[in-house]
């Protein structure tokens, strides 16, 4: 039912965008010839433009994996039994410093239509620490690092824009979230009176659309030129597909991949273990967050 | 930092507003007068229904438990282990809702907007815990989950491409949740007795969560008449408000109520940080984002 809205909408879009392209040309003729309210540089053009900024986690989860937390403290008592005390935050992988490189086409001086490359490329890391935690009948300390492996989506909007001063204008862009790379990086390690284990692994997720909005402005700066400040937010859930173990020690001591008896988990949306007593079965999938708001400043030029 | 963004792009919009509205003056004075089939500026109201999808959903609550789906555990000694499963992703505003907003258009491409939106048939969802070793006991679990009547309040601006006949307009804004409360239905039943020889147990709760700002975005199309205008528009919102308090509202074992002065713990709060009780737990997301369509219309008030 949603791919069918989504389909519905694209369709309808397109066929607005045609229809208003046509429209713009004649009726934007006249309306450049009588008034200076549009400058004449934004009636159908290509456009590009780049951009840098910082998102924050929004809509994000607190627990992630087996309700394991993603960021925060948790103080176990001696006997690994009770609380002591937690702090807990949300968190969302694709906190961090976004860039952004994007081209569109304006079908007139209101409308038009973007497609945008987005990097997280200092991606906010999440540390979740639990004393005393009671793993395997073990008082353990453990520490768990997750932090995003540089994701990247790809983002087709509609861009919507005004004039509100001579040289100023207001803009809306919405727009679908097709997710390119949601890789998460996780570092483990547990120490308990045996002594300490290490590992490091990468996760991978299904693929999900999910969605984008801003609302910014933009001024003009030259007759090709203008700098732009947005906030944007994106909305977006992935869902994990596979836990690979990419390197593993032993109290410091590095141990070869191919003595461990598994070295990757798959999660899924339904199955059935085999052999649960022994758990290498599929894992039930959970979500694992992207959303986040921010806010953006660049330049865009007229192609 | 958030809360300073938001008041930073209130007091912007503000900023921008006022210069608008000082250009649209300027401009249209200075233009020469045209036939009004419909005025620059505006006040409008608009009506609407439609249905929205769990999107950016969650598929599992805290304590591994699915808020969609279902869970088979088999015996392993002592303790229980995961055998089949099926968990799909959840969003407690998911249904059908019901729109009512009212705008002030500043031209024909730029407005804002101020919208109430319900959502009167929420989707329940159900969760089944199989084998389920709870307090030492193995016990089949079933959470039926519902929100109550989910309220949002929307202000956002809106961009469109024109006024008359057939246009595309977006709209973008912040969600400020009037009402996410969510009523659960919880029965743990004994597979080999329970405690003091119950076989099952019964509560009614209700869980209220922390107020949190969320954003929404639509897409759609417009079409006007003389005397109205018809739309329909994809709709997303994205919105995880954090649990705050849970309150057991009726419980019975085997079938039979308890007053709840002596249900233990009545009603417990979820926090940040602090320190673990029974009256005091972790607190955790619980999801409203969601992707839908709604249709209606709008007219100049």
């Amino acid at each position: 039912m949603r791919k069918i809205f989504t389909i519905f909408l694209a369709c309808s879009s397109y066929t607005v965008f045609a229809q208003h392209a046509q429209f713009a040309r004649v009726h934007d003729v006249n309306h450049t010839r009588n008034t200076t309210k549009q400058p004449a540089t934004d009636i159908t053009t290509w456009f590009g433009r780049v951009g840098v900024g910082y998102a924050f986690t929004q809509a994000g989860q607190v627990n992630s994996l087996y309700g394991v937390p993603y960021s925060g403290n948790v103080s176990y008592d001696n006997t690994g039994a009770t609380i002591n005390s937690f702090d807990y935050k949300k968190a969302s992988l694709n906190s961090g410093v976004n860039a952004t490189i994007a081209a569109g086409r304006m079908f007139g001086p209101h409308i038009g239509l973007e497609l945008a490359a987005q990097f997280n490329i200092a991606p906010a890391s999440y540390t979740y620490n639990a004393h005393n935690i009671t793993i395997n009948n073990t008082l353990t300390d453990l520490s768990i690092k997750q932090q995003g492996k540089f994701p990247i989506f790809l983002i087709p909007a509609a861009v919507f824009q005004t004039q509100v001063a001579a040289k100023l204008q207001a803009y809306g862009r919405l727009g679908l979230v097709l997710p390119l790379n949601t890789k998460v990086k996780i570092s483990l390690s547990e120490t308990d009176a045996t002594g300490s284990t290490a590992y490091t692994a990468e996760q991978s997720s299904n693929f999900s659309l999910g969605f984008n909005g801003a609302l910014g402005v933009k001024y003009e700066v030259g007759s090709n030129l203008k700098l732009w400040f947005e906030f944007n937010v994106m909305s977006l859930s992935v869902y994990t597909k596979k836990e690979e173990i990419k390197s593993y020690t032993d109290n410091g001591q590095p141990i070869p991949l191919y003595q461990l008896s598994s070295t990757s988990t798959t999660y899924t949306f339904s199955g059935s273990n085999s052999n649960p007593n022994n758990g290498t079965g599929p894992q039930a999938t959970s979500s694992v967050p992207f959303s986040n708001a921010g806010v953006m400043v660049g330049v865009s030029m007229r192609l | 930092m958030k809360k300073l963004f938001t008041l930073i792009l209130a007091c912007g919009s503000f900023s921008l507003f006022a210069q608008h509205a000082a250009f649209m003056k300027t401009t249209h004075t200075s233009l020469p007068p045209k036939k009004k089939t419909f005025p620059n500026s505006m006040w409008y109201g608009r009506v609407g229904i439609g249905y929205a999808f769990a999107q950016n959903g969650q598929t599992m609550s805290a304590y591994e438990t699915p808020y969609n789906g279902s869970l088979h555990y088999v015996n392993n000694g002592g303790s229980t282990t995961l055998g089949d499963f099926e968990v799909k992703k959840a969003s407690f505003n998911t249904g059908v809702h019901a729109i009512v907003a009212g705008g002030y258009m500043f031209d024909h491409h730029l407005g804002l907007e101020l919208a109430g939106q319900f959502n009167i048939a929420p989707y329940s969802y159900t969760s089944n815990s199989y084998n389920y070793l709870t307090g030492g006991y193995n016990a089949n679990i079933n959470i039926l989950s519902k929100a109550k009547l989910p309220i949002m309040i929307i202000p956002s601006f809106v961009l469109q491409s024109g006024e008359q006949g057939l246009n595309i307009y977006t709209r973008i804004g912040l969600v400020l949740p009037v009402n996410t409360k969510v009523e659960k239905s919880y029965r743990v039943d004994y597979l080999a007795g329970g405690p003091n020889g119950i076989n099952n147990k019964e509560y009614t709760l209700e869980e209220s969560s922390k107020f949190t700002v969320g954003y929404t975005g639509a897409l759609g199309l417009s079409y006007k008449t003389n005397k109205v205008k018809f739309w329909a528009e994809l709709n997303v919102m994205s919105l995880s408000v954090e649990l705050k308090e849970q309150k057991v509202t009726a419980f019975a074992n085997d079938g039979h109520p308890v007053p709840l002065q002596y249900v233990t713990p009545g009603t417990i709060e979820y926090i940040q940080s602090g320190t673990y009780s029974k009256n005091a737990e972790p607190t955790y997301s619980v999801p409203f984002s969601y992707v839908g369509g709604i249709v209606g219309l709008a007219f100049q008030l």
